[in-house]
């Protein structure tokens, strides 16, 4: 399920946080959250829901085993660690390489696999103690807040909430308010944004593939962040702070800061987990250059199977890097504004590689971009798209800045009262249902009988 | 410290008030009796699962389809939709006063194996031939449409080049375009009027027929209002009737029930109302009138042809009606047994480019 989803906003959400609020139990409370998160993931698929549980038990084993064995800690956890990683790789990249075979990918297997990870090396460098309860456990993993998409949230920083947790009234409000705002960037902004990138998809003129490109830029970041601000919201409801996902990652003003801002959670865990294993920056030159360059083609590599995603991973690896040796200096001497700029556009031509199915596509959408080999400046659709869509694309570009919530800060909550804030939430929220139940909405021309 | 507090304020209160909503929402969506189809959808809803593998995905169906107070979010999130300034919604064009649909996109390799077939077809049975491709709204009410909305001009001029030599072809564009400022085409539906379609008539005979129009009803809700969820436009159908209309039997393929009307008046208790217009659709359908006429017509059709039939009926001793996206009989012994001696295809652009039954009839011949 997913959490635009009327059964679940409608049925699956009230019924679990009365159910649970009425659970006195500290224990009872967490089987009855760990049973709804299964439930949760079994409207996926069943088949999913068997992989889940498999690589829960696999971890939750292998984390006992190694404390039970400390002689051979490091054999049980590499070897556990492999498995899983294997497992990722069989079902992200098979299906790929051998599309006749028709294997499901299981919905959130990359989130919960890194979760997993996370786990065993948070155990065996001794950060936490090993996870004796297997309800406690498995709620880490598979917390219907996060299982589908993350946060990935690394074990030690949630560790201390999984057996007991505060629920308090306040924490439930702000969960809710970041909750409607994440609805709203995914239904509102995403949602709408991903129809003018369909309608611009084949367009060759100039305009077009600047749109196609600004279309997923938006789509991407309002879709991603949006559920993440979703998955946090609900943590809260249900007592767990998960940290923040996505801090306004396009008014970065270098290409570091961007990363500090997007996608949070795996740029840590890569940070943990891999790079600062190898060394990170204290050591020799070579070394780091290389540490550097494995983390993001492994970045890279996480997003798909594609060589697309290996060549936007590459990109930002040696990005980083000239930025470090190179530009840093000379970039800290423009103005904030034409950094965000250069920045966003830096970005804004990654995700041309990220969203192509091959290169020659990237470099097509590239080479339109600068002026070569286009149709027209503005084919009819492109300006169609824009003067149809234009109000969006706004509503996105003051979304992604800090704009909006200082406007926002100014005027509704010092001009007005405190009802009109409510109401915005509320009208906002009405808002999303209507568009979500309109895209649930099939008309059939003549009656299908 | 106050602004804390008033933000506290507002996220328990925004919280409490969602989870009421939340849950008496659902409560009501349990109680409240299920709807067996949609006629703004013009579907089957989906009822309560029977215990099966799919049973959480058919709950989820289930929920949303059955959801209370659904038919009114729908007409809420066209208001939306408008006021947001998109102007397309389920590929249809939020047009100037009306709903415009979206033409399938040009399909070469479709268009080339129906001309080709068209013309096999001609050359198998060189009878008095017509190829009749109505422009939809999308070419003729551009003026109503969007800005830069891509309409069908080169398109149609491909189409005809195409057309092999024998074969007479009606280009409406004209005859259209001089009266685009009428209601030729439905504002909330994809059809055609009889008004449109009195002009498709005298596009392919040169001349006006004389009719009485009888209004129907003033409140038809077509297609293209359920796709988009508009509440506010409405239609009027006419029926245009011939003053030389003879008595004549039409008798439906289906089932072989006769009728002595071409016109269904029940359909004007339903919600597709257009259907007015010889029922539902029909692989065939047969009109045998009682005129002094030597002709008889066999026509491969879409829907639009329903509404231009009504002014043929006087024209002719016999028409067979057949829609190639229903028909899967031998076509030959229709050209034989019927003593056909005219041939019309007539279709609607955005059918004909997408849709290749036609061929598929046609190729049958032989």
């Amino acid at each position: 399920m997913v959490f635009n989803n009327l059964l679940f906003l409608f049925g699956f959400l009230p019924i679990t946080w009365i159910a649970y609020r009425t659970i006195k139990k500290p224990e009872a409370k967490n089987i009855f959250l760990f049973a709804a998160s299964l439930l949760f993931y079994a409207f996926g698929s069943w088949q999913d829901l068997v992989v889940l549980v498999i690589f829960g038990i696999w971890t939750f084993v292998s984390g006992l085993e190694m404390e039970a064995r400390p002689e051979y800690k490091k054999q049980i956890c590499i070897g556990s660690i492999a498995f899983l990683i294997a497992v990722l790789c069989f079902y992200k990249y098979i299906p790929y390489w051998f599309d006749e075979l028709k294997i499901a990918f299981p919905i959130g297997i990359s989130f919960y696999t890194f979760s997993a990870v996370s786990y065993l090396a948070d155990v065996y460098t001794k950060k936490t103690p090993v996870q004796k309860d297997p309800v406690a456990f498995g709620l880490y993993l598979a917390f219907f807040g996060k299982v589908n998409m993350g946060p990935i949230s690394e074990y030690h920083q949630l560790e201390s909430q999984l057996v007991r947790r505060n629920q308090t009234l306040k924490q439930c409000g702000q969960g809710m308010l970041m909750f409607i705002r994440g609805l709203v960037k995914k239904v509102v902004l995403a949602d709408q944004i991903a129809v003018a990138y369909t309608l611009l998809g084949t367009d060759t003129s100039f305009l077009g593939a600047w749109l196609l490109g600004l279309a997923y830029t938006f789509q991407l970041y309002f879709d991603f962040s949006g559920y993440s601000d979703m998955a946090i919201g609900l943590g809260k409801m249900f007592g767990f702070e998960i940290p923040i996902n996505f801090d306004h990652p396009y008014i970065a003003t270098s290409v570091q800061d961007f990363w500090r801002r997007w996608h949070i959670a795996l740029s840590q865990w890569f940070r943990d987990y891999v790079y600062i294993p190898l060394g990170g920056n204290r050591v020799g030159e070579q070394k780091y250059i290389r540490n550097i360059l494995i983390v993001w083609i492994l970045t890279g590599i996480w997003h798909g199977p594609n060589l697309t995603f290996i060549v936007w991973g590459l990109y930002y690896g040696l990005l980083l890097l000239a930025e470090h040796y190179w530009f840093k200096k000379r970039l800290d001497r423009f103005p904030r504004w034409m950094r965000i700029v250069l920045v966003f556009l830096i970005a804004n031509i990654g995700w041309v590689f990220f969203s192509n199915p091959t290169i020659g596509q990237a470099f097509t959408q590239l080479k339109n971009m600068i002026g070569v080999g286009v149709s027209s400046f503005a084919s009819d659709r492109a300006i169609y798209v824009l003067t149809s869509y234009g109000l969006i694309f706004a509503t996105c570009v003051l979304f992604s800045s800090t704009l909006f919530s200082q406007l926002f800060e100014k005027t509704i909550q010092k001009k007005f009262g405190k009802q009109v804030w409510l109401g915005v939430y509320l009208a906002a929220f009405a808002v999303c249902v209507i568009m979500i139940v309109a895209s649930t909405s099939h008309t059939f021309l003549y009656f299908a009988f | 410290m106050k602004q804390m507090k008033k933000s506290d304020w507002v996220a328990r209160q925004c919280f409490k008030i969602i989870l009421v909503l939340c849950s008496v929402i659902f409560l009501l969506n349990v109680f409240w009796p299920d709807q067996g189809k949609s006629d703004v959808e013009n579907r089957p809803l989906a009822q309560f699962p029977t215990l099966s593998q799919h049973f959480l995905n058919d709950l989820d169906s289930y929920f949303s389809d059955q959801f209370i107070g659904r038919n009114f979010l729908l007409n809420a999130n066209y208001v939306l939709k408008k006021t947001e300034g998109i102007k397309e919604i389920d590929g249809v064009y939020l047009g100037k006063g009306r709903l415009i649909q979206q033409s399938e996109p040009y399909d070469e390799q479709i268009v080339s194996k129906n001309m080709d077939a068209l013309n096999a077809f001609y050359q198998k049975y060189p009878l008095n031939t017509t190829l009749m491709i109505v422009p939809t709204a999308q070419s003729i009410e551009k003026d109503r449409l969007p800005a830069f909305v891509v309409t069908q001009e080169e398109q149609l001029d491909s189409i005809y080049a195409k057309i092999g030599e024998g074969i007479a072809n009606v280009d409406l564009r004209p005859i259209l375009n001089e009266h685009k400022n009428e209601d030729i085409y439905y504002k909330t539906d994809h059809h055609w009027t009889s008004l449109g379609a009195k002009y498709g008539y005298e596009g392919m005979f040169q001349s006006e027929p004389q009719c009485t129009v009888y209004p129907l009803t003033s409140d038809f809700q077509g297609t293209l209002a359920s796709k988009t969820g508009s509440p506010f436009l409405k239609d009027s159908i006419d029926l245009y009737v011939p003053n030389n209309m003879p008595d004549y039997v039409v008798t439906y393929g289906s089932d072989q029930h006769k009728s002595r009307t071409m016109y269904d008046q029940d359909a004007i208790h339903t919600k597709d109302k257009y259907q007015v217009f010889l029922g539902p659709n029909q692989g065939m359908v047969k009109i045998e009138s009682n005129n002094e006429s030597d002709k008889r017509l066999v026509i491969f059709k879409d829907s639009y042809a329903n509404s231009l039939i009504q002014f043929l009926i006087p024209q002719y001793r016999t028409i067979t009606i057949i829609d190639p996206r229903y028909y899967y009989d031998d076509i030959d012994k229709v050209m034989k047994s019927d003593l056909i001696t005219d041939v019309l295809v007539c279709y609607n652009y955005s059918n004909f480019v997408s849709d290749s039954t036609l061929s598929d009839v046609l190729q049958s011949a032989g």
